[in-house]
């Protein structure tokens, strides 16, 4: 993997991407990821939570593509980076306050 | 040249009677040999010994205790990470897994269409909670 971005210019999940934004994440899509974690508790079936888990992709993939479009060359930076070293925070700690600093 | 035409003495009889050639003492005698333990009674005293090692392992424990607090922060870091991408990436096994359970109930149907009394096409444990099937591997495209 080369690049964060497929074709259309949307950046693509992958581990590298959502390990670089979790933070985003976790503060942004707060309430569909508890949504869909209680409606998983209440039936793991995994028919039952569809609409659910729609909603946090949904949620997820639009903040990955905001986040992209707002600060593009330190996001790139900050995932090539958690690419080379497999998502280990620590040795990334550069790239990772260059991200904070344009896109809190 | 033998010793006694080196050492000899005027008027001597036989060897026997050679000046005696000896290595001995200088004259006055050697200078006196310390030879008694001098362990000195200085330094620190034993109280103080301990206090200073006991000192020693408290700071070492302190900075033990401060490196297990930021290797947790560390950790704390990585698994709230974790957390906040498990909901996106469940939500993607589930869409997949549901598109792939539809076409294998299609599947079983269509096995098990001239078979009298199969009932559905999905019949799983009598418990009420949804189980994950246990046919075997879980994605034969990957593995």
């Amino acid at each position: 993997m080369s690049s964060a971005v497929d074709a259309t210019g949307n950046p693509i999940p992958t581990s590298a991407v959502l390990t670089a934004s979790a933070k985003h994440i976790g503060l942004r899509c707060m309430p569909e990821n508890v949504a869909f974690l209680k409606c998983k508790k209440n039936d793991p079936n995994p028919e039952k939570c569809l609409d659910k888990g729609r909603d946090v992709t949904r949620c997820v993939l639009g903040l990955l593509k905001d986040l992209h479009q707002k600060c593009q060359k330190e996001m790139d930076d900050y995932v090539g980076c958690m690419y080379y070293y497999t998502n280990e925070f620590d040795l990334c700690r550069k790239e990772q306050e260059a991200f904070e600093k344009v896109c809190p | 040249m033998t010793e006694a035409m080196i050492r000899k003495k005027p008027g001597m009889a036989s060897v026997k009677d050679m000046p005696v050639l000896q290595d001995g003492p200088p004259p006055g005698g050697f200078a006196p040999v310390r030879y008694a333990r001098r362990i000195s009674n200085t330094g620190p005293s034993a109280m103080a010994i301990f206090l200073t090692v006991s000192g020693a392992f408290a700071w070492g424990m302190y900075q033990v205790g401060q490196g297990n607090k930021i290797r947790r922060a560390l950790k704390e870091e990585k698994y709230a990470a974790r957390r906040a991408i498990l909901p996106i990436l469940q939500a993607e096994e589930d869409e997949r897994f549901v598109s792939e359970w539809k076409k294998y109930l299609d599947y079983e149907a269509d096995v098990m269409k001239d078979v009298p009394g199969w009932k559905v096409g999905e019949n799983v444990y009598n418990s009420g909670r949804w189980m994950p099937p246990a046919t075997g591997e879980l994605r034969p495209d990957v593995w």
